[in-house]
């Protein structure tokens, strides 16, 4: 029988946080993904949570609340945090003596793709065109002209374009203006 | 997983593990220490209380001398000294002034002004006939003698913040080795600030005005 994520953090051994661990590692760090863009970031706010989850668990109270929203809940900090001070503490990290490692090229390939994986998403909406040029002067930051020069259309063509399509995720979204 | 997740799995296990084994936690002797530090940031601060509080204290308030021990038969001082008292004194009553000052052989002795002084507020500038008086009885004791006498002593509000302390007066008694002064005119001059009306830097010495009645 499976045993719940508030049975784990509540056993307090590593062998069950190492079960709640992998239960959460891969959603956690694509959460961070999607939100900061960058793979390193990513990497080192995923630790630096788990990590304070780790210091904290013995303050966790089922009765207040799901396991999953305490993590979340911590990870929302960290990265209110990191957003607003441009950096990441490592403070649970020292705590534990845990050292940061570099991320080789395949992980970091991989994150970022974690982080991609929204913008995918929410670009198979947009007709073809659109869809090929948010991408390109968005995500891959080209300019109006050299986009312009290659799909043989005009630079105000291109520059509708795109905004058409950025019109079309913010009404999806319901964001407006 | 990917490396990167799997090597945090490792890393977290470990330290959960070492957790595990301690079972004193960090936080609990870094309270400790805390307490520690903030005993003692008190103990310093109520000494830093009580010697900042005696400093005050022995600023405002002069401290009490003991009795003047006499010296038998003292020499004279010698002719043609001048009848001089001066220094600085305090209120330690309603109509009574003291201090330890230098006498006309420059040795320290106790002087007790007593009388009402009027060093109320009020604005500047009194002449004669606005300014306050009243006697003052002096005493001024060392080792090698004694000299008392009384003052009419007039109080003017005068500008730069100050009260001036100034009158005729004469030399009732005096013994030992002042014995000379007797009888002698004498004379004060003073002065206290007007935000500071528990001091006066005073002067009593010679003066050839008449002697006031007192």
């Amino acid at each position: 029988m499976q045993r719940t994520d508030e049975e784990l953090l509540a056993a307090h051994g590593s062998l069950e946080f190492a079960i709640f661990y992998r239960r959460y590692a891969p959603e956690v760090l694509r959460y961070f993904a999607r939100r900061v863009r960058d793979p390193e970031a990513a990497a080192d706010l995923t630790a630096e949570t788990f990590a304070a989850a780790v210091v904290a668990r013995r303050r966790f109270r089922a009765d207040r609340g799901s396991a999953a929203g305490w993590l979340y809940g911590i990870a929302g900090h960290k990265l209110a945090d990191f957003q607003r001070r441009g950096y990441l503490e490592d403070r649970a990290r020292r705590e534990l003596g845990i050292v940061r490692r570099a991320l080789s090229d395949e992980d970091a390939t991989y994150i970022a793709a974690l982080g991609d994986e929204v913008v995918t998403d929410m670009l198979s909406v947009l007709p073809g065109e659109q869809r090929d040029a948010v991408h390109a002067h968005v995500i891959a930051e080209r300019s109006y002209e050299e986009l312009a020069d290659r799909a043989g259309v005009s630079e105000s063509a291109m520059r509708q374009r795109v905004s058409r399509g950025l019109k079309t995720l913010r009404d999806r979204m319901g964001t407006g203006r | 997983m990917i490396d990167f997740l799997e090597q945090l799995e490792r890393d977290l296990v470990e330290a959960v593990d070492r957790r595990q084994s301690a079972p004193a936690p960090r936080r609990r002797r870094l309270r400790l220490r805390v307490d520690l530090v903030a005993a003692a940031a008190a103990v310093a601060f109520a000494v830093a209380l009580v010697l900042l509080l005696g400093s005050q204290r022995e600023k405002e308030e002069p401290v009490t001398h003991p009795t003047t021990p006499t010296v038998t038969n003292p020499a004279p001082v010698p002719k043609g000294t001048p009848l001089q008292i001066r220094g600085v004194v305090h209120t330690r009553g309603p109509d009574r002034w003291e201090g330890r000052v230098p006498g006309p052989d420059g040795s320290p002795g106790d002087l007790t002004l007593a009388g009402p002084v009027e060093l109320g507020q009020r604005p500047c500038c009194e002449d004669f006939h606005q300014a306050n008086t009243h006697v003052l009885q002096f005493r001024w004791v060392s080792p090698r003698g004694a000299i008392s006498g009384c003052i009419v002593n007039t109080i003017y509000r005068r500008p730069h913040a100050r009260f001036v302390w100034d009158g005729p007066g004469h030399v009732t008694d005096a013994t030992g080795a002042f014995a000379r002064y007797r009888g002698r005119e004498i004379g004060i001059g003073g002065v206290s600030n007007v935000r500071l009306t528990s001091r006066a830097l005073v002067s009593l010495r010679h003066s050839n005005r008449p002697p006031g009645r007192c």
